[in-house]
């Protein structure tokens, strides 16, 4: 790779030597390192990006990618089935399959084909905390709607999403135009739920490059904790339950980092999203007032529906997808671009490098990686808010979600949605909506020259 | 591609002598790989042209046993499927690369493929010796009284793919053949679910069900095979000059992604990892090796530039301008992975079952490794050509 970079400069050179016109460059800036997943990095860049297993894994670390990918791209089916490993659905449930909300591994697009709510789901809770200072349940819903039952079982309520357009422009004057969504739900199948409820509505984010995060060491994420910068920016930790540790530990996944680890997410979202129950979340999610639900037949193992097997392999799928290679990296504009990311402060949070600890397998271990990420809670403000509290993350307090791969997200899965609920068509636009810790960096996007702005979205086009 | 080929024009073969005697220029390179391109995509026509008339072949016998449902019209409808899934099977190397088969909205490959099947979302379903009589479309008129294929894909499939789980070959398979619940062999579902006016509930909307599932193969087929009609869009813009090496490289990778991801990491690693007996495609009718096969043989020809009797020009031939011993080399493990299919024993739910040193066990790891190594060396022969694909695992 590194032979490879020096050609790139000497391409470059020899590019530029030979160019008549254009804007001057005393010096080209080198070319930024493709690798953003370190040796976890694919250089896919198709439709397919997503979808690629790390390098060097053993014989039995493929059965597992293989098992695991089976796991979360095939639909569950209601019980009883002859594919007993694969029934339990529901009752309730968000979508079948994990790739529903999580297409080609990265992020389905909000709405289906026919205007339905696709890769979303809406967090409920009322004031108060729950069980280990988690949000507080409703009593009769839970934690989500689940808008679909297998047959007669209804769901919990169907939920609607409307957009009010809000014109704002550029520091040049050029307009642009935010949507602002506004959320409710109605036909509550179980009664009303609980006075004071708060909804929040979550997209499926792509699962690339997970085993690298979860591999970053705390002492790293810590690096970034400080007292707010001259920007206000002051990043923190979540901390959070871990079913396993049976201990309250550091948040790193979720879009308000409530998740200590993939095994746990991914137990968390079968038994909320899918209704399939584990060995970790091994009781349902029908409440005591809903007959059909508590009536329908679970899956063939009498204790729970996911093996361990089917979990670990999953969970291990996940962390072995490979993060895709950073492109244009000779690119003069998108290398500009990258210069004002962090000009701009955008850096402060989107952290551009990481570096793993160990790891169980090779290519996660000890890299160098780029996920544009801190790990942390930041303060969005009210411009993003949901007021939703999350144990440690206040209702305006996000996680920095990574940047790496979301170049290709159009390529992937065919829309360019982006944020928590996916309100923003485009880079431009999600840049726009930074309130709070980002305000400043959201202004110095805003008011920079048109050419400016341009270069800084071409560098996330490249990541 | 051999030179008793029949169907071959005569401008062909001058451009592949060209090449073999090693005086080919560039423009014959071009014309060699554009007749490549068309010989692909004209075969992968056939290959779906095929598939329409099995499916109403299908048709015409399931309709044969609805009308007088006995275990004889019941057997020669089963028949039927086993034999309309031929020529499908032999498409299947035309993945993953965003084609008419699964590259649309519509997502035809799920409606026609998709697996697992929601039994119990379809029919009467049985849980340790007990049916269930009152579950599934077919037992609830109050969730869908009227059973049309639109209604059933929006009812099973609410949001996208993957969620179509009630509809395509497998759903006819299922109710031609019903629940596998003995560890070894098919379904036993009986004729008499189809009388009227017999010992099972709703034989009428059973058969509807079943009419039902068979006019969305057709239909379904039938809008692929449009795609890639001569004059459509989808395959003028494949032939296209300034598309070739694009084409190309879906073709590659359609080819590298099903060997190593799907047939091998997805149909056959998963399941030896899992052990579960009916993680296999064809559970109700206990087919699964032969479709299996079918894909290995598909694989194959698609390389070689053959459909059927009709052998024309292929990406051997331009693998082999290129690198002779790459050609040899994926040729051999193109019959070597058909090979080690074969050798399974069958049944597969037999097969998989037991330990790793079971003589089943052996044969899937070993196609298993042929399928991956298949993979690999397509990426290696696509390589040769200036073709650069991922060679990895594909998503469904």
């Amino acid at each position: 790779m590194i032979r490879k970079a020096g050609l790139f400069v000497c391409a470059m050179v020899a590019a530029l030597g030979c160019s008549g016109g254009g804007a001057p460059l005393d010096k080209p800036l080198p070319p930024a390192d493709p690798k953003s997943g370190g040796a976890a990095t694919t250089l896919d860049d198709t439709s397919q990006a997503y979808g690629n297993s790390i390098r060097k894994l053993s014989d039995e670390q493929a059965g597992q990618f293989s098992l695991g990918h089976s796991v979360f791209s095939r639909a569950w089916v209601t019980a009883p089935a002859t594919t007993d490993n694969l029934d339990g659905l529901g009752p309730l449930f968000n979508a079948r399959a994990c790739a529903t909300c999580h297409s080609k591994d990265g992020r389905s697009a909000p709405f289906n084909s026919t205007g339905a709510l696709l890769g979303m789901l809406f967090r409920l809770s009322i004031p108060g905390a729950g069980q280990h200072g988690g949000p507080n349940p409703d009593p009769v819903y839970g934690d989500q709607l689940r808008p679909f039952g297998i047959l007669g079982v209804p769901g919990d309520g169907t939920p609607h999403v409307s957009y009010e357009e809000q014109p704002g422009s550029y520091g040049d004057g050029q307009a642009f135009s935010l949507q602002i969504p506004s959320y409710s739900i109605d036909g509550w199948n179980y009664g009303e739920p609980a006075d004071g409820l708060m909804i929040s509505p979550r997209t499926g984010p792509s699962v690339i490059g997970l085993g690298l995060l979860e591999a970053v060491t705390e002492d790293e994420i810590w690096e970034n904790v400080h007292p707010p910068d001259a920007d206000g920016v002051h990043g923190v930790p979540n901390y959070v339950w871990d079913a396993e540790q049976q201990a309250e530990v550091l948040g790193r996944f979720g879009w308000k980092a409530n998740q200590p680890s993939t095994l746990q997410q991914t137990a968390g979202a079968f038994v909320g999203d899918i209704g399939i129950t584990s060995s970790m979340f091994r009781n349902g999610t029908c409440t005591s007032t809903m007959t059909a639900c508590n009536a329908a037949t679970s899956g063939a193992d009498p204790d729970f529906e996911l093996s361990d097997q089917s979990w670990r392999s999953v969970g291990f799928y996940m962390r072995s997808l490979a993060v895709p290679a950073r492109r244009a990296v000779d690119d003069q504009v998108a290398l500009q671009g990258e210069l004002l990311f962090t000009k701009f402060g955008c850096a402060s949070c989107h952290r551009t490098t990481l570096h793993t600890g160990p790891a169980d397998a090779d290519a996660l271990a000890n890299q160098t990686i780029h996920p544009y990420t801190d790990l942390l809670l930041h303060d969005m403000g009210p411009e993003l808010a949901d007021n939703r509290p999350d144990y440690q993350a206040s209702g305006s307090q996000w996680r920095t979600p990574p940047l790496w791969g979301l170049g290709l997200l159009q390529k992937v899965n065919q829309h360019s949605f982006m944020l928590h609920d996916a309100r923003a068509r485009g880079f431009a636009e999600a840049i726009l909506w930074h309130g709070g810790e980002g305000a400043t960096a959201r202004e110095n996007f805003r008011l920079a020259a048109a050419s400016e702005r341009d270069a800084l979205l071409k560098f996330l086009e490249s990541l | 591609m051999s030179v008793s080929a029949r169907n071959l024009l005569p401008c062909l073969a001058l451009a592949a002598s060209l090449l073999s005697t090693g005086c080919s220029s560039d423009d014959a390179a071009a014309d060699s790989r554009a007749e490549v391109v068309a010989n692909y995509a004209a075969n992968l026509y056939e290959g779906y042209s095929d598939s329409v008339v099995d499916a109403e072949a299908l048709k015409v016998d399931v309709s044969a046993f609805l009308v007088d449902p006995t275990d004889a019209t019941l057997e020669t409808a089963r028949d039927s499927w086993l034999k309309s899934r031929e020529h499908y099977m032999l498409t299947e190397g035309a993945r993953f690369y965003d084609g008419p088969i699964d590259g649309t909205e519509e997502n035809y490959e799920a409606l026609l493929n998709s697996w697992p099947l929601d039994e119990a979302f379809i029919d009467y379903a049985s849980k340790d010796g007990e049916v269930n009589e009152d579950v599934g479309i077919v037992n609830m008129p109050s969730e869908m009284p009227v059973i049309t294929f639109d209604a059933l894909v929006m009812k099973n499939g609410e949001l996208d793919e993957p969620e179509n789980v009630s509809v395509g070959y497998h759903a006819v398979e299922f109710l031609l053949w019903g629940q596998a619940l003995n560890d070894v062999g098919p379904g036993e579902r009986p004729a008499t679910d189809y009388v009227i006016d017999g010992p099972s509930k709703n034989p009428d909307r059973r058969q509807i069900y079943l009419s039902v599932a068979v006019d969305g193969i057709v239909s379904n087929l039938s809008s692929v095979r449009y795609a890639w009609e001569p004059t459509a869009t989808y395959r003028v813009d494949f032939e296209k000059e300034a598309n070739l090496a694009d084409s190309l490289t879906h073709i590659f990778t359609g080819l590298a992604k099903f060997s190593k991801g799907e047939l091998g990491s997805q149909r056959l690693g998963a399941a030896y990892e899992s052990k579960h007996r009916h993680d296999q495609h064809d559970c109700f009718s206990s087919q699964t090796l032969v479709d299996y096969e079918r894909d290995a043989r598909g694989i194959q020809a698609m390389y070689l530039g053959n459909y059927r009797d009709h052998d024309g020009p292929g990406l051997d031939e331009l693998v082999k301008a290129a690198d002779p011993a790459l050609d040899a080399d994926l040729k051999q493990k193109l019959q070597a992975s058909i090979d080690a299919i074969v050798a399974i024993p069958k049944p597969f739910e037999d097969a998989i079952a037991g330990d790793d040193d079971s003589p089943g066990r052996q044969a899937i790891q070993a196609a298993l490794t042929a399928l991956s190594e298949q993979g690999d060396a397509f990426g290696a022969a696509a390589a040769a050509i200036g073709i650069t694909i991922t060679v990895d695992d594909p998503e469904e």
